[in-house]
């Protein structure tokens, strides 16, 4: 960053290589749409890019560029509430002359439906998407932080403001809500379900 | 399911051990002898869940181009990043260029203005009149002297306050650019036109005591302004070496008469040290104003004789002194009034012999 700073774009790119695929399973998984979650790592570049002059070097740039994607994150989960939801199965507005139109269901890609209708996916990770799907809110970006960026709660701590115990016991309460979700599914049928996701 | 079966330890070992759960063996090494089997299988979910969430939820890839436009737009901003730079500096130069330049800048005005001033001048400078007919034969004398040449301003600052009105008025009329009226206004110059001289110097310089006379430094005769044999006396004495023990003289005059005659009294004492006859005559002269306000009359008397008997001309000075002094001290007859009126009371009191 400090290179970047000085002029060096070379430098920025080595971040946007080591961090892009991180940030953007961590939008992806929070905000639930591939094409929304592209938008806001661009946005999330561009914030630091734009703000590389403040980025002070006591700070690690997991936790600095990964707060801006949490703020982002959270602008974007408000703006969700208020926003209309059509039905999924509701037929699309005639346009003159084309009859009767699909209904938005058939029209979105699969990885953007609701878990419920993820026919063709495996149907352990249905289950667990949909189970962090569930979780509230402090306890999925733990959850997702940890496992899309692979930081530290230390770092997560950091990102979201809290400490790190506060952090490691959220971590807990999603783990044990997951349990809970999947209590059907004892460890052996997980293991089980797992090999059927590997062979297909 | 619930956290009921476990202790707060137990709980927090399972969010400590969930730091590397996923390693090879961290459950073994968490794991001490004799921790309850419910935290062993608690840990074992944890582990079974964080990996097949990890398979539920792989990592995707951005789809390529996505970023074109931003590493576009961070080469444009890196390409102007160095010009902005070099004219960013970093806290401590903004430090450095806020603070210390002006500091240093001070600093060196400040021991610029140190070593030019001379303490003593500094001294001088810095000593307030204590009242303004004290302040004036100093003040005029001084002013007086200011307007010789620079070079010369030091020394005759320190001689000015040693010499008598006429001395100082013999030295001041020619240094007196200000005042170069009093010579030429008063025509030939004799002993008494001198002593007027002398007056009207001081009068032109800066307004002055009337002729109740002064407190200020100058040896005797402004005091004496008021009376004139006294400056005739003086008239033709030669102005002395300065000597630094006036200005020491002039603290303890202004000490005593703002009552602090412990001070007084330590600068007198210094005083004495000189050898002009003339500064050991005022110290003597002031310690015994000072008995005389403390109620010592003799010692204030034995002090006086001693100034005397060095300088015959510092009597005016202790005169005129004392006749400030006096407002106070008629206040005693006002005893006798108030005899008076005790002896009325004494009259009108039936039980009066």
């Amino acid at each position: 960053m400090d290179e970047f700073r000085l002029g060096d774009s070379d430098a920025f790119e080595v971040l946007v290589t080591r961090h892009s695929r991180g940030l953007y399973n961590f939008l992806l998984r929070s905000v639930h749409a591939p094409a929304r979650a592209e938008e806001l790592l661009q946005e999330v570049l561009l914030r630091v890019i734009r703000s590389k002059d403040r980025y002070r070097r006591s700070a690690r740039f997991t936790t600095w560029v990964y707060t801006i994607a949490r703020n982002l994150c959270v602008d974007e989960s408000r703006r969700a509430r208020f926003r209309d939801h059509e039905s999924l199965d509701a037929p699309l507005r005639r346009r003159a002359g084309h009859g009767n139109a699909p209904s938005l269901l058939a029209t979105i890609p699969s990885d953007d439906l609701p878990l419920e209708l993820m026919a063709q996916s495996p149907r352990l990770r249905a289950r667990i998407n949909g189970a962090v799907l569930r979780l509230p809110a402090d306890q999925r970006e733990v959850f997702l932080m940890r496992l899309m960026a692979g930081m530290s709660f230390r770092e997560i701590g950091e990102t979201v403001g809290a400490p790190e115990n506060t952090v490691k016991s959220r971590m807990r309460y999603a783990l044990d809500k997951l349990r809970e979700e999947l209590a059907d599914l004892r460890p052996v049928a997980i293991g089980d379900a797992m090999e059927e996701a590997a062979h297909g | 399911m619930a956290d009921l079966d476990l202790g707060p330890a137990e709980l927090d070992l399972l969010e400590d051990a969930l730091e590397d759960l996923e390693l090879p063996g961290a459950i073994d090494r968490w794991l001490e002898d004799g921790t309850s089997p419910a935290v062993r299988e608690r840990l074992e979910d944890y582990r079974s869940l964080l990996v097949a969430s990890r398979e539920a939820l792989p990592l995707e890839d951005v789809r390529a181009g996505v970023l074109d436009d931003v590493i576009a737009e961070a080469n444009r901003v890196a390409a102007v990043a160095p010009v902005a730079a070099a004219s960013q500096d970093s806290w401590w130069s903004r430090v450095r260029r806020s603070f210390m330049m002006p500091a240093l800048a001070l600093a060196g005005t400040a021991a610029l203005v140190l070593w030019v001033f001379d303490p003593e001048d500094r001294a001088k400078l810095a000593e307030p009149p204590l009242t303004p007919t004290a302040s004036a034969p100093t003040v005029a004398a001084d002013e007086a002297v200011d307007d010789q040449a620079p070079e010369e301003g030091e020394r005759a600052r320190e001689l000015e306050p040693l010499d008598p009105p006429e001395q100082s008025s013999a030295q001041a009329t020619p240094a007196a650019a200000p005042a170069p009226d009093a010579p030429t206004d008063e025509g030939a110059i004799d002993g008494a036109s001198e002593a007027k001289l002398a007056e009207d110097a001081d009068k032109d310089a800066k307004p002055k005591a009337t002729g109740m006379g002064s407190l200020g430094d100058v040896p005797g005769g402004v005091m004496g302004g008021s009376k004139t044999a006294e400056p005739h006396k003086q008239a033709g004495s030669s102005a002395g070496p300065a000597s630094g023990r006036w200005d020491i003289v002039a603290r303890a005059d202004r000490a005593r008469q703002s009552g602090d005659c412990v001070a007084a009294r330590q600068e007198y004492s210094l005083a004495l040290e000189d050898d002009d006859p003339r500064v050991r005559a005022r110290a003597f002269a002031g310690l015994g104003l000072c008995d005389t306000q403390e109620g010592n009359d003799p010692g204030a008397e034995a002090n006086f004789e001693r100034a005397r008997e060095l300088d015959g001309e510092v009597g005016g000075f202790i005169d005129s002194q004392q006749q400030r002094a006096r407002p106070s001290k008629k206040r005693k007859p006002k005893a006798s009034k108030s005899k008076k009126s005790v002896m009325l009371d004494d009259m009108n009191d039936p039980f009066s012999p």
